[in-house]
C-alpha cells in the first residue's frame, strides 16, 4: 500500500457521511492490508501515530521547505512510517528529517500526513467505528472484538481478526489495559441490583503485580516511577494480578485534584499524602478475569486487596442510594459511582456515575488577553467541544485557574497559536480542561451554551481525542429540562 | 587496539563538524588515519573527513577498527581541553571503551554499536564550478542571509561569484570578482539554492580553522564544501543537497 492510497481512503471518508457508507470504505480497506502493512496504515489512517513528540510548529514551518535528499524515501507506507518511527531515537533538530520528508510528498500526502502526525484526521472515524467494521468485515461478533479492543490495539485486533485467531489475543501481565468508564446518569435512571462506590477525584490506575510492580495511567502510561509510596504498599499483594484502581491526595479528607497534579508536574519533589483504592481485578495468577460478573470479582477481590477497599454497598433500592450519595458528598468525594452487579468488565457498559455538579472535557479554541490583574495572560477561554471531527464552542469562561496555572496555560496557547484578531488569539485545541457548570441553555450563537462554566482543573492526563461532544452536551440538557 | 595524541582544537573541530549533522557517527581507524563518511538522518547533509596520522604525535594503529561515538558525550568529554592543549586517545576493543585523556584527567567514553550504524556512500557529483573564497567573507554573507530568509541562492559565471538571499522584504547580495576570490574555475553560468540552516552550520565549522573554503557547485545541484586544517592532513568536505522551487 502507498501514501497515496491512503489519502484516497480519507478523502472518500470525509465526503461519506452515513454511518453505513463508511464501515464499507473501511472495510474495503482492512481486506487490502497485508499483515506487515496493518500498523502502519491503521496508525497513519487514524492519526495514532506513538508520540513522536513533533510540535505544530515544527510541522507548519516544515511543510513550505523543498529540499531534494540524496536519498529518496519510497511511498511505500510502512517505509513512511519507519521513517516517523526513527524520529523517537532523535534528539535534535527533527524539523530537517520532516522537511525532507515533506519535500518528497505531494501536497495531499503531505497535508495527510501532516494531519496524521498530529492525531488531526478531521475524518472522524473514531476507535468505535473502526471496531464495527472489523465486526463487519470479518464477520465477528461486536462484543468479541470490544473485549479483545480492553487489551488490544486496533492495528493487533486487525491482524488477529484477519487470520482469525482473535481468540489467542489474551491478558499479558505488563501490558496495559484500558480502564472500564462510567456513564453519566441521574437516579432515576438506576433500575436494579447496583455495587454502589464512591466517585473519587483522583488518578484512575490499572496496577500489574507480579515480580514487579507497573503502575499504568487511564491512558495508558506508565507512571511507576511517580508513585514509589504506592508501589511499596502494593508490595504486600503476594499474588499475580492486575487491579484497577485510583489514587487521591488525602489527608484526614479527600483533598481537590490539583495537589495530586502538582506532585506529577513537579516529579515528586513535594510531599503529597495519597491514598489508594482498589475496586476492581482483572486477572489473577494467569487467569482472565474480565468474563466474570462484577460481583464474583468483588468476592475476589476482598481477599486480595482487603486494605485497599473502597465503601461499598449493594442494593437496588433509590432512598439507600441517594443517601450514600449524600454520605459521599458530605465525605469530599464527587458522587457515586453505580455498578451492575451482572456487569463483565468492559469500556463503558454497565457502570454509571451521578456527580454533585455537571462537568464536561473541553478544549480551548481561542483565548484573550485578560484584563486588569490578568492582563499579562491568555485568560479568557473560548470552550468547545467536539463535533463530527471538527470542534464546536459551547461558552466562555475565565474562572477556575490558579496564577501558576494561567501562566502556564498562556505558554501552552501560544505555543499553539494558529493566527491573531486583535485581543484574540486562535489556537490548535491540545490542552483537555474539566469544565463544572451549572445548567445547559439553548443558545441563538453556539446551539447550547454552557451557564456559569468555570475550569474545574486542567487534564493533563486526558488526550484531545477524549474531549466530550456535542452529543454529550445534548444529553445532559435533555437530562436537565426533560420533565420527570 | 589504537592510540594517538592530538590538539584538542583539531579533534574538537572534527566532532563539532560531525555533531551538526548527527547525534552518533562511526569513525574508521586505519593504520594511517581515522575517517568518518556520515549522512544526517534527513539525507540532506553529509559529511566526509580525513583525519591524517601525520595530525598526531605518537599514531598507533594496530588493527583497523570501527567505533560508534556519541557525539554529545565526547564533546563534554573535550570541553575541559583548551584548544592547543594535546588529548590523547586510546581504544582497546576489549575494553569497549575510547580513552580520553587530557593531562592527568582521563574519562573512559562507552562506545556505541557499529553493527546497526549504516554505510554511508557519498555520491559522485559532476561539480562544473570550483570557488575558492574567503571563509571569513563568506560566512558574513551567509549570517546576513540568514537575517532575513531561510535560503539563499549561489550564483557563479566566468568573471564571478554570487549569493543571494531574499526575506520578506529585504534582499542580502554579496558579489564578488574573480579577482576578489582566491581563485575561480567556471566555463557556464551554474545556480542552486541551498537551506541555510545547514550552510550556516557548516560555514560556522570552517570558520577560524582555514582561511580559505573551496565550494563547488552545479545548476539546481548539491554544494560541496570543504577545507583543510593542520597543513592537509585534515581535510574536512561537506555535501549539501538543494532546496527545490516549490511547485
Amino acid at each position: 500500500m502507498e501514501l497515496k492510497d491512503l489519502v484516497r481512503i480519507h478523502e472518500e471518508l470525509q465526503k461519506e457521511k452515513r454511518k453505513k457508507g463508511r464501515i464499507n470504505i473501511l472495510k474495503n480497506f482492512l481486506l487490502t492490508l497485508k499483515d506487515d502493512e496493518i500498523e502502519a496504515s491503521i496508525n497513519l489512517l487514524l492519526g495514532k501515530i506513538p508520540k513522536v513528540n513533533i510540535g505544530y510548529s515544527t510541522i507548519s514551518k516544515s511543510i513550505s521547505k523543498n529540499v531534494s535528499p540524496f536519498l529518496k524515501i519510497s511511498k511505500d507506507v510502512k517505509e513512511i512510517y519507519n521513517h516517523i518511527m526513527s524520529l523517537k531515537t532523535i534528539k535534535s533538530k527533527k524539523d530537517r528529517i520532516i522537511s525532507s520528508l515533506f519535500s518528497q510528498l505531494t501536497e495531499k500526502e503531505r497535508i495527510f500526513l501532516a494531519n496524521s502526525l498530529l492525531h488531526e484526521m478531521r475524518h472522524g472515524v473514531e476507535d468505535g467505528l473502526m471496531l464495527d467494521a472489523i465486526a463487519a468485515t470479518w464477520n465477528i461478533d461486536r462484543e468479541k472484538i470490544e473485549r479483545a479492543y480492553l487489551f488490544s490495539s486496533i492495528p493487533e485486533i486487525v491482524k488477529y481478526a484477519k487470520n482469525r485467531e482473535l481468540g489467542k489475543l489474551k491478558i499479558k501481565l505488563y501490558k496495559p489495559i484500558k480502564p472500564m468508564l462510567a456513564d453519566v446518569v441521574n437516579f432515576e435512571d438506576l433500575n436494579g441490583w447496583y455495587a454502589i462506590e464512591y466517585k473519587f477525584d483522583g488518578i484512575r490506575i490499572h496496577a500489574h503485580i507480579g515480580d514487579k510492580i507497573k503502575i499504568f495511567s487511564r491512558n495508558l502510561r506508565d507512571i511507576t516511577n511517580f508513585l514509589p509510596e504506592i508501589v511499596d504498599e502494593l508490595s504486600s499483594i503476594d499474588n499475580e494480578v492486575i487491579l484497577d484502581g485510583e489514587i487521591i491526595a488525602f489527608d484526614k479528607k479527600p483533598l481537590p485534584f490539583q495537589y495530586l497534579m502538582r506532585k506529577f508536574r513537579l516529579k515528586n519533589e513535594i510531599n503529597v499524602p495519597l491514598k489508594l483504592y482498589i475496586f476492581d481485578i482483572l486477572y489473577l495468577n494467569g487467569k482472565e478475569l474480565i468474563d466474570l460478573e462484577y460481583r464474583k470479582r468483588w468476592d475476589l477481590l476482598k481477599d486480595i486487596a482487603k486494605d485497599f477497599l473502597p465503601p461499598h454497598i449493594e442494593t437496588k433500592e433509590q432512598n439507600e442510594i441517594r443517601k450514600f450519595f449524600e454520605k459521599a458528598i458530605k465525605d469530599g468525594h464527587e458522587g457515586i459511582v453505580a455498578k451492575e452487579l451482572k456487569s463483565k468488565y468492559r469500556i463503558r457498559k454497565g457502570w454509571y456515575k451521578i456527580k454533585k455538579s455537571y462537568t464536561l472535557d473541553l478544549t480551548i479554541i481561542a483565548a484573550e488577553w485578560g484584563h486588569g490583574r490578568r492582563h499579562r495572560w491568555l485568560s479568557d477561554y473560548w470552550l468547545a467541544v467536539s463535533h463530527k471531527g471538527k470542534y464546536h464552542m459551547v461558552g466562555k469562561t475565565f474562572k477556575g485557574l490558579t496564577d501558576e496555572e494561567f501562566e502556564e496555560m498562556t505558554k501552552i496557547l501560544l505555543k499553539n497559536k494558529i493566527r491573531e484578531e486583535g485581543r484574540i488569539i486562535f489556537v490548535r485545541p491540545s490542552v483537555v480542561v474539566e469544565v463544572e457548570f451549572d445548567d445547559v441553555q439553548k443558545s441563538s450563537k453556539y446551539g447550547y451554551a454552557l451557564r456559569f462554566a468555570r475550569i474545574k482543573r486542567i487534564r493533563w492526563d486526558k488526550n484531545i481525542e477524549e474531549i466530550n461532544n456535542l452529543e454529550d452536551v445534548k444529553k445532559i440538557y435533555e437530562m436537565l429540562h426533560s420533565n420527570h | 587496539m589504537f592510540q594517538g595524541k592530538i590538539k584538542a582544537n583539531f579533534i574538537k573541530t572534527i566532532i563539532d563538524a560531525t555533531a551538526i549533522l548527527v547525534d552518533e557517527a562511526k569513525f574508521k581507524i586505519a593504520d594511517d588515519g581515522i575517517y568518518g563518511r556520515t549522512v544526517d538522518p534527513a539525507h540532506v547533509g553529509m559529511i566526509d573527513f580525513k583525519l591524517k596520522k601525520e595530525a598526531f604525535d605518537d599514531y598507533d594503529c594496530k588493527e583497523e577498527t570501527e567505533i560508534g561515538i556519541d557525539l554529545d558525550k565526547l564533546k563534554t568529554a573535550l570541553k575541559v581541553a583548551t584548544s592547543e592543549e594535546m588529548v590523547e586517545l586510546k581504544y582497546e576493543k576489549e575494553e569497549g571503551r575510547l580513552k580520553v585523556s587530557i593531562g592527568n584527567l582521563t574519562r573512559k567514553i562507552a562506545l556505541l554499536d557499529v553493527t546497526e550504524m549504516p554505510d554511508t556512500k557519498i555520491p559522485s557529483l559532476e561539480l562544473p564550478a570550483e570557488i575558492v573564497i574567503s571563509t571569513v567573507e563568506f560566512h558574513q554573507a551567509i549570517k546576513a542571509a540568514e537575517s532575513i530568509s531561510d535560503h539563499v541562492t549561489l550564483i557563479a559565471d566566468k568573471e564571478s561569484f554570487e549569493l543571494v538571499a531574499e526575506g520578506d522584504t529585504d534582499i542580502v547580495e554579496l558579489r564578488l570578482s574573480k579577482e576578489q576570490l582566491y581563485s575561480l574555475k567556471c566555463e557556464e553560468r551554474v545556480k542552486s539554492m541551498f537551506p541555510l540552516d545547514y550552510l550556516s552550520d557548516m560555514v560556522k565549522v570552517a570558520r577560524g580553522k582555514s582561511e580559505e573554503l573551496t565550494i563547488n557547485l552545479g545548476n539546481n545541484y548539491p554544494i560541496k564544501l570543504s577545507f583543510e586544517m593542520a597543513g592537509g592532513y585534515i581535510k574536512i568536505m561537506y555535501l549539501l543537497a538543494p532546496r527545490i522551487e516549490s511547485e
